[in-house]
């Protein structure tokens, strides 16, 4: 069961979506990019609350949407976990399961418990914190067992001590019932902590798709190294074939535009020798001391070595380098 | 959508619960009085009268326009009006429809149409409402519409703006049957003599029957009896006895050309115009004047023998209403 | 994927614009479109005399004068009021402010006629304030409304930031939209009020008004009929415009108005201390509900005990107006109750479906167009409808005399207060509401019942009272109209005219009681004020 997408493109004035081809893998992709990029649209696409202007939409190799046919919302059998997540202010929270499931009170009682929120039916939304109307809303949405289910920044609301409990509940609730999951959200913890597949996108393209550990191993794009690993990017020099570093020349990698050598926190280390770079300032980090040091323009974080505080430092490279590809290193 | 259905539901089941009337009547006259003459004459008859009523807050315009809009397809078999020249100028438009009037015979021609188009019965005097605290003196009362031009009473007089209504019809009889130069000169001699120009007929009565304000005013014969009842010091004078004479308004009614019920149309303007409508309508608050010569009257009601009425030419009243309005407009600030 | 039925189309809005075409749209074109012949072939005679006369102009300037100076004076006092019962620590506060909207259910003659007993006061400022006085509940719903709907944090935001005049500045910077939404209201309302304006002209010089100038074109001597209701109708559209072009305004405000939704996490304004001010503001909280409930309903209560004839004033001849007005006249004030409460159905039953298509279909044009039933005066759409159900032809002809006609006549007249109100209603719903529950698989009917009904009933319910009381005042349509001629308004003009105070001022205030019983119970249900026309 997955989702797909061929050619899919949306339009709105000042704003563009697509065209996306792109294959869900797993049972939990997660859709990352900054604010605008299309997200949101990419999900209502996907449950049927926009048209697309051009392109495919296919669920199971069935089509939902394409160029002559449109399977109505309705008949999509899709859970939705809105941005706002959208409970009926009106309605207590047993009947809003009820409501969208068709169900008995018993029944929805037990959804309840079963997201954690025991004698919590008779309350209205209203009553509710952030972390409970949100499972409320994950109840809602999985207690018509949908075929897909899709969140909208899910964990926006929740307190950040909540969240991993949060993420843990989205995650063995839809493996226990089997429904795959979409999720889309600008934030990289929660997608790294939601999803065993992470599609990035940008400007309403897709940049990068790939399993999250290999991401992480090598986010391959500029975009996604920076925007969900943090990653500073120095900038590398190409020539006949090659990309020439201050720590080693390597093949050049392949990929449109310029290429950088993404680097993380660790992936350096004060060494006898190797390239120079100019100390900023020296100060307490979460595992020690460090430094902050200024190399080919980039500001990079390294740990210190000792209490000296020099005025430059040699650097070494630690493991294998991340070569990205992308505009301007984002 | 279920909201859609049930209102329309209730709609339907409205539109099917109108009783079916057996007449159509437009009455732009008093309500309470004329509900109790439709009521007697359908108790009478059998006939089912639906009645329409106007108000002056609209300057009784809105029958006189829902004839006109609806003279191609007629709704009203009756047009009864407390004054004849709306009814005369439906009349041009061939609204209504020729009638022989049986039990109007009695009635002075002058306030018959003589192609039989309408009757006039049952009517008002214009007549001066004097406060007789503020006038004690019987010998220094007005007697004559001059007399609201007389610097003896400077301020002390009232009178409607004739813009519309029985002023407005009043002051064209005068212009055709005084002459346009007379008519000017009593209107400029009331201008000069501060008469005080109310806005309506009522609220003539009301200044001239409370406490400040001028001491006499032109009002019709129901208005005063209103302040009569009330309680108020006035009494009736029937002006100009030894000049033209008091002016006296009838009520009309007319058969409406094309309606619906003609048959039960005869038998309602026959009733309103017989000599029982007539007693009932002197008896009734409105205190209206019959103009059959044989009908009984309360003594409030001043028998029409008893005083002499002023000849004036509806139709001609008409025409030069149409003429001089602009002039009254100009003079009266409209 | 579940099988579900096939989407309905949009029936609702279909009918509802079928509807409202053949009640307003169609009948007022078609009125237009005759003015250009009025003996039958094209003529533009009755074009011509447009604004023809100096005294016409005068009245159309009189006309715009009033209704801003009434508007004015309607924005002081009802939005004043507004402020001070819901964002001061106002002693009474609970009370003044439903009894200021209650201003709303006495017509605006009698008020007038109340205050004359009182006062011998005339002219402009006289006319516009008891004109704003019978107005101004628009503008203390609407002000109410406004200041429920700013989230408490800007405000706060602002105090920390810049002192509290400023924060107070940026208060009302966010309601203006509201309030100037309400005077707007008010000006089209005043705008075609000819009675009050008329019964208060000044001695000899009058100050007359343009609608009166429509009315005159109707009586114009010397012409034929045709030619003078041509005429009548040209004659309108100086006023038509200009009230379009207001009401077009009054969309635009409201429009930016709809900021707020209800899912926003909400913190309701602070309430202020008013300090050595509350004596004052009291007072001025006071004039209000003074001039436009206790008053009329002090004098009407004296006229029905006999003040207006000499025999001085009694408990056993008031008494016995009362009970005249039950015994004979209960069966008319029962169906006048009745035809305006059907009308007000009307009212949301069309209302709901067109502002729907307006805001959620996203076709801004309908509530543009709803618009036009407010924009011409009462006297012309109530011919237009004569000429629509009456014409020789007409499948409405059969029930042209049935109340069928009243109820749709006073439901199209008050049916553009029904979209501008529920469409502003469902703004404040995010679309994410309907969204969640198409993806529940619910049908429409099902997420009509469960989620949109219950969500919009408050303001079902406000719009319904307002189009209820709105018609128990309405006189032109009631003349005109041949079912609409049991409505108590215009017999209540006619006892009055024909002196019978004792019976008028009992039936006025059985009236005013019929017509605030609604807005009473809503008030002490909801235990809001501010919520009647939201």
């Amino acid at each position: 069961m997955s989702l797909s997408t061929e050619g899919l493109l949306f339009r709105h004035p000042g704003f563009r979506l697509g065209p996306l081809d792109f294959t869900q893998r797993s049972g939990r992709l997660v859709v990352i990019g900054p604010s605008g990029s299309g997200k949101t649209t990419f999900l209502r696409l996907c449950a049927g609350l926009e048209r697309p202007e051009e392109g495919r939409i296919l669920f199971d190799g069935r089509e939902l949407s394409g160029p002559s046919t449109f399977v109505p919302p309705a008949r999509r059998n899709i859970g939705f976990v809105f941005q706002g997540l959208a409970l009926w202010p009106h309605m207590r929270v047993r009947e809003q399961i009820r409501f969208a499931a068709r169900c008995s009170i018993e029944t929805a009682e037990a959804w309840l418990d079963r997201v954690g929120l025991h004698g919590f039916g008779k309350r209205l939304p209203g009553e509710l914190s952030g972390g409970e109307a949100q499972r409320v809303a994950l109840a809602r949405a999985l207690a018509a067992r949908p075929r897909l289910l899709l969140l909208d920044e899910p964990l926006r609301s929740v307190d950040p001590h909540r969240r991993a409990d949060l993420q843990a509940l989205i995650r063995d609730l839809c493996r226990e019932l089997d429904i795959p999951m979409l999720a889309v959200t600008h934030d990289p913890e929660e997608a790294l902590g939601l999803g065993d597949e992470i599609c990035v996108l940008e400007d309403g393209r897709i940049r990068v798709q790939d399993g999250a550990a290999e991401i992480c191993r090598n986010p391959r794009s500029a975009f996604a190294a920076s925007f969900l690993l943090g990653a500073s990017l120095l900038p590398l020099e190409s020539r006949d074939g090659k990309v020439h570093s201050p720590f080693g020349s390597w093949p050049a990698p392949n990929g449109s535009g310029r290429v950088f050598l993404a680097l993380l926190p660790g992936d350096l280390e004060p060494a006898g020798e190797g390239p120079i770079a100019t100390v900023r300032d020296r100060r307490e980090g979460l595992r020690g001391p460090v430094l902050e040091v200024e190399l080919s323009g980039v500001r990079l974080l390294v740990p210190a070595r000792d209490e000296e505080r020099p005025a430059t430092v040699a650097l070494r490279l630690r493991g294998t380098p991340r070569l990205v590809t992308g505009g301007d290193g984002g | 959508m279920r909201t859609i259905h049930a209102v329309l539901g209730a709609l339907l089941l409205l539109a099917s619960c109108g009783k079916e009337a057996g007449l159509v009547a437009y009455i732009a006259t008093d309500q309470h009085t004329s509900e109790r003459i439709v009521r007697l004459f359908e108790q009478r008859t059998g006939i089912k009268v639906r009645a329409r009523y106007d108000t002056e807050a609209n300057k009784t315009v809105g029958l006189v326009t829902a004839l006109v809009e609806e003279a191609d397809n007629p709704r009203a078999d009756v047009f009864w009006n407390n004054e004849i020249v709306h009814t005369i100028r439906l009349m041009g438009q061939h609204v209504f429809r020729v009638h022989d009037w049986p039990t109007a015979a009695d009635i002075p021609d002058r306030y018959k149409c003589p192609g039989g188009h309408y009757v006039g019965f049952a009517a008002r005097a214009r007549i001066l409402i004097v406060n007789t605290e503020k006038l004690k003196d019987p010998g220094e009362r007005p007697s004559s519409m001059w007399d609201l031009c007389d610097p003896r009473f400077k301020g002390k007089a009232a009178m409607a703006r004739p813009l519309t209504g029985t002023t407005l019809t009043h002051v064209a009889a005068l212009y055709a049957t005084l002459g346009e130069e007379k008519a000017r000169a009593f209107l400029d001699g009331m201008k000069k003599n501060e008469v005080y120009f109310a806005k309506s007929n009522g609220a003539v009565m009301r200044i001239v029957a409370g406490k400040d304000g001028p001491a006499f005013g032109f009002t019709d014969t129901d208005d005063f009896n209103v302040a009569r009842r009330k309680g108020f010091p006035v009494l009736a004078v029937y002006p100009d006895q030894d000049g033209i004479g008091t002016f006296v308004i009838p009520n009309t009614v007319a058969l409406v050309k094309g309606g619906p019920h003609p048959e039960n149309a005869r038998k309602f303007a026959d009733f309103l115009v017989s000599r029982e409508v007539e007693e009932i309508l002197a008896a009734s608050p409105s205190a209206q004047i019959p103009l059959h010569p044989d009908a009984k009257a309360p003594d409030q009601v001043r028998p029409f023998s008893s005083f002499k009425a002023a000849e004036w030419d509806p139709v001609k009243t008409a025409e030069t209403m149409d003429r001089i309005l602009p002039e009254l407009r100009k003079r009266f600030g409209r | 994927m579940r099988g579900r039925r096939k989407p309905l189309p949009p029936w609702g809005t279909i009918i509802s614009l079928a509807l409202f075409g053949l009640c307003a749209v169609l009948p007022l074109s078609w009125m237009f479109l005759e003015s250009f012949f009025p003996d039958g072939s094209f003529g533009l005679d009755a074009w011509r005399n447009i604004l023809a006369t100096e005294t016409e102009r005068l009245q159309l300037l009189h006309s715009l004068i009033l209704g801003l100076c009434a508007t004015l004076f309607a924005v002081l006092l009802g939005s004043g009021l507004a402020w001070a019962t819901f964002r001061t620590d106002l002693p009474g506060r609970r009370l003044l402010g439903p009894a200021g909207l209650l201003c709303l259910l006495y017509p605006p003659i009698v008020t007038a006629m109340a205050f004359a007993d009182l006062s011998s006061a005339k002219g402009l400022p006289v006319v516009a304030l008891l004109l704003a006085v019978s107005h101004a509940p628009f503008c203390i719903a609407l002000t109410a409304r406004g200041l429920r709907s700013v989230d408490g944090r800007y405000y706060e935001a602002a105090l920390l930031a810049r002192g509290r005049l400023r924060a107070e500045l940026l208060l009302l910077r966010a309601v203006l939209p509201d309030i100037l939404a309400g005077a707007l209201l008010v000006f089209v309302f005043v705008l075609s009020n000819h009675g009050v304006p008329e019964f208060f002209s000044v001695k000899q010089k009058t100050w007359f008004v343009y609608s009166e100038a429509i009315f005159l074109r109707w009586s114009a001597p010397g012409k034929p009929g045709s030619l003078r209701s041509a005429e009548a109708v040209a004659s309108s559209v100086p006023l038509l415009l200009l009230t379009g072009l207001v009401l077009y305004f009054c969309l635009k405000a409201r429009r930016r108005g709809a900021l707020v939704t209800v899912t926003s996490e909400f913190r309701p304004l602070p309430s202020r201390s008013l300090g050595i001010w509350k004596g004052p503001l009291f007072v001025f909280a006071l004039v209000l509900p003074a001039l436009g409930l206790a008053l009329p309903t002090l004098r009407m209560c004296l006229w029905a005990a006999g003040s207006t004839a000499n025999f001085g004033v009694s408990l056993e001849k008031a008494l016995d107006s009362f009970r005249r007005v039950l015994v004979e006249l209960s069966p008319d004030l029962g169906k006048t109750l009745g035809l305006a409460s059907l009308a007000g159905l009307l009212v949301c039953a069309l209302g709901l479906p067109l502002a729907w298509a307006s805001v959620r279909r996203k076709r801004p044009w309908i509530e543009a167009l709803g618009l036009l039933p407010m924009a011409v005066p009462g006297i012309l759409l109530g011919i237009a409808f004569v000429r629509a159900w009456n014409a020789p032809h007409s499948p409405l002809r059969a029930l042209y005399e049935t109340p069928v006609l009243c109820v749709a006549g006073y439901g199209t007249r008050f049916l553009p207060l029904g979209i501008l109100a529920l469409a502003n209603a469902l703004r404040r719903f995010p679309a994410s509401f309907d969204e969640a529950g198409v993806l529940a698989g619910a049908g429409f009917l099902r997420r009509f019942a469960r989620i949109h009904l219950p969500l919009l009933l408050p303001s079902l319910v406000s719009v319904w009272i307002l189009a209820y009381i709105l018609g128990l005042r309405e006189l032109d349509l009631a003349v005109i109209l041949p079912p609409a001629n049991d409505m108590v308004a215009r017999r209540l003009a006619n006892i009055v005219h024909f002196g019978n105070e004792d019976v008028g001022g009992a039936l006025a205030v059985l009236l005013c009681f019929g017509a605030g019983l609604p807005l009473l119970l809503r008030i002490l249900l909801t235990g809001r004020a501010g919520e009647a026309a939201s």
